[in-house]
């Protein structure tokens, strides 16, 4: 479970976020929807702990995470621009937050596969990630945070810039992944008719 | 993209502070202190002035400029019309035409040098020096100029489009539009030119040299310390001012270089370009001759001469300097990235060995560490590990290169999946560089192969590399002795190229 209590954010004199409260149930997807520029990234990160905030606090599971630094909070975040490690393959960027808990080898193995087989890319587990479409790169970047089973799961504009017959499909199997992690899900997007879609609560910025 | 958190950056921070310790710590102790102590030990005022009135001293300082301008001139006439050609056509045998101009950079001054001796046999050293000069920088040019004129060929097709031939096309996009390329290139190969050693000394003999060779000849042949103090302050002082007054500001304009632009060049064209870049195959031609022939006979005698004792030395140092340089160049790209406000000091210090030359270099340890515990000066590991340090700069700036692919993202996504700060470090950061550190090794290595300044002021009977033994051979009459030297300098010639090649990468 997440929340998000009174956090406000501003570099220097300009004022991001003010005073945004809200609350994520497990196995929740809520919409945080509104322009460009309106400050969605950044309570992302905010609640991801690579950004502080002037005032506010951030609870996982009810427990006070300010402190925390952003590898122990347990909160994965799906970049706008996936942020895929350029000299790993598919299989080696699922692995990467897995390798950070030392699973141990077959176990690490048999869940880089699941993932590979859920978002339907194992075609591309050995590639080299800037060798992939738009399309291919967001389903490496959801399986690749969804590896080390967050509690909660942040998404950046997963689909912006996809075209609609890939928008269709990433959209269904990210979906049906996201309710199988039974995490808390924040999805950022500036779609409304999206936000309804993916969303059982949606909070306009 | 925003920043992140205080106590990620805090923790960031520390290691990359951490990570400096060593690279300041090497270069206070091997660069600064020695520099430092030879000037305060050894420089006067008086001898200061009385030194520059010396006939000999302003023709050296006179000779040391004209050659340096005349040699960069030069590079940069031949070296932007080649930079533009690669950039923007396509042509049969490119890379192996590109490498032959761009791999000459990491060839051994003394073997260049001889090469351009023997072609033309004694005469006009001013001259010959000025074109090995531009032989070696060549390389410096294209390889600078050559991604600036890629990121602009939208505009050089738009100018075709428009009428414009091929060297209107040259002097009104390329040149203009890579200016500030072609003037960091210019600079690069002053300084180069003007510290030039090797070169210089082979070439100049005793009528043409400059203020680097000078120092050598004061320092150590003569024992003048104090003029040779004297020419070094000079010499650091110009070329800190060349370097602020004309160090131009970041790239005007820069685009992504559209791929779709390449043109295939015509067939007589192709010839014209392949006997250009072949012209760069000449001096390794004179040299592999010059070790087979001797008074119109062919013969091996010179090369049943050498010494592999020698030859192992200088591939353990090579080895030696290139993993050091590996460490510091490291080292400093994890300094000079996570330190945050102090990254520019850093980067400022660890950037004192291009400013000081490797001959004042070796005269400061020389002059530094020579008595009780300090004595370092038969030390086997010195040689290598001053290599190393003449060898960082180029190190840290192919690893940084390969670091540009990383953004704060890439951290920020390492660090949501649950790496720390050092983890993240060591995987994203290092995990980047890591495709590029063989190749950054292997240059590393070449240029320790190659070394022959701070070598020849440092090295032992015991620690002699491969070019102070040629040197030393070529300045010994007879026939055996040439013929020895030659099969050498071919053997380091074959060495440097193949480790060159292997790489696959024609960007050296």
């Amino acid at each position: 479970m997440l929340e998000v209590r009174g956090v406000s954010v501003s570099f220097g004199d300009v004022e991001i976020l003010r005073d945004v409260s809200f609350m994520v149930s497990d196995a929740q997807t809520v919409a945080l929807l509104g322009p460009s520029g309106v400050g969605k990234s950044t309570l992302l990160r905010v609640i991801a702990g690579l950004v502080d905030p002037n005032t506010g606090d951030i609870f996982i599971n009810a427990k006070d995470v300010g402190r925390v630094a952003p590898h122990r909070r347990g909160v994965g975040l799906v970049f706008q621009d996936n942020a895929l490690l350029p000299h790993l393959t598919v299989r080696s960027n699922i692995a990467y937050g897995l390798r950070q808990k030392r699973v141990p080898k077959r176990d690490r193995e048999r869940r880089v596969a699941d993932l590979l087989n859920m978002m339907r890319i194992e075609h591309l587990a050995d590639r080299k990630v800037d060798t992939l479409s738009g399309g291919e790169a967001k389903r490496v970047a959801v399986a690749r945070t969804l590896a080390p089973e967050p509690h909660v799961v942040l998404l950046d504009e997963p689909l912006t810039g996809l075209d609609s017959e890939i928008y269709e499909s990433v959209i269904t199997d990210l979906t049906s992944a996201l309710k199988k992690s039974q995490a808390s899900v924040v999805w950022v997007t500036h779609n409304l008719t999206e936000a309804k879609r993916v969303a059982s609560a949606i909070i306009h910025l | 993209m925003v920043g992140i958190s205080g106590l990620t950056v805090r923790r960031f921070q520390r290691i990359g502070l951490i990570a400096a310790v060593p690279v300041l710590l090497t270069v206070v102790v091997l660069i600064l202190w020695p520099a430092t102590n030879i000037v305060i030990r050894y420089f006067r005022w008086d001898h200061f002035t009385s030194a520059f009135s010396d006939e000999r001293i302003q023709r050296v300082l006179w000779i040391s400029v004209t050659q340096a301008t005349l040699s960069t001139a030069l590079a940069v006439l031949i070296g932007v019309p080649l930079a533009s050609l690669f950039a923007k056509h396509q042509f049969p045998g490119k890379r192996f035409a590109s490498a032959l101009v761009t791999v000459p950079f990491v060839l051994p001054s003394v073997v260049v040098a001889i090469a351009a001796l023997s072609l033309s046999g004694g005469k006009r050293p001013l001259l010959t020096i000025v074109v090995a000069h531009a032989f070696f920088n060549v390389a410096v040019v294209v390889r600078i100029v050559r991604p600036s004129i890629a990121s602009n060929t939208t505009f050089d097709n738009a100018a075709t489009t428009l009428g414009a031939g091929a060297l209107k096309r040259l002097m009104q996009i390329d040149v203009p539009l890579a200016r500030h390329s072609i003037q960091n290139a210019a600079v690069v190969t002053f300084i180069f030119c003007f510290t030039s050693y090797g070169v210089v000394r082979i070439i100049g003999g005793l009528s043409t040299t400059t203020t680097e060779v000078e120092i050598y000849t004061r320092a150590i042949q003569l024992g003048d310390m104090s003029t040779a103090v004297a020419l070094a302050l000079v010499q650091t002082f110009f070329l800190a001012v060349v370097t602020l007054v004309f160090r131009p500001a970041a790239e005007a304009f820069r685009f992504k270089p559209s791929t779709t632009a390449i043109r295939q060049l015509r067939p007589l064209s192709v010839v014209g370009v392949w006997v250009a870049c072949g012209l760069f195959l000449v001096p390794s031609a004179v040299i592999v001759l010059k070790s087979l022939r001797s008074r119109g006979n062919w013969t091996t005698a010179g090369w049943e001469q050498i010494d592999l004792g020698i030859v192992l030395r200088s591939l353990t140092f090579a080895a030696t300097a290139s993993i050091l340089s590996l460490l510091l160049a490291g080292l400093l790209m994890v300094a000079t990235t996570h330190s945050g406000a102090t990254s520019r000091l850093i980067s400022a210090i660890a950037s004192i060995p291009i400013a000081v030359s490797a001959i004042v270099l070796g005269v400061g340890i020389v002059a530094t560490f020579n008595s009780g515990w300090l004595d370092i000066r038969g030390a086997m590991w010195l040689v290598p590990t001053m290599h190393a340090i003449v060898a960082t700069p180029i190190t840290f700036r192919i690893l940084r290169a390969s670091l540009d692919t990383i953004t704060s993202d890439h951290r920020a996504a390492a660090a949501t999946l649950g790496a720390s700060p050092l983890r993240t470090i060591m995987t994203v950061d290092l995990g980047a560089v890591r495709r590029s550190a063989l190749y950054a090794g292997i240059v590393s290595g070449c240029v320790s192969l190659g070394e022959f300044g701070a070598t020849s002021v440092l090295a032992r009977d015991s620690s002699r590399t491969i070019p102070i033994e040629i040197s030393r051979l070529l300045g010994k009459p007879g026939d055996l002795n040439q013929l020895h030297g030659y099969a050498l300098a071919t053997l380091l010639l074959l060495i440097i190229s193949t480790a060159m090649f292997s790489t696959g990468r024609s960007d050296a």
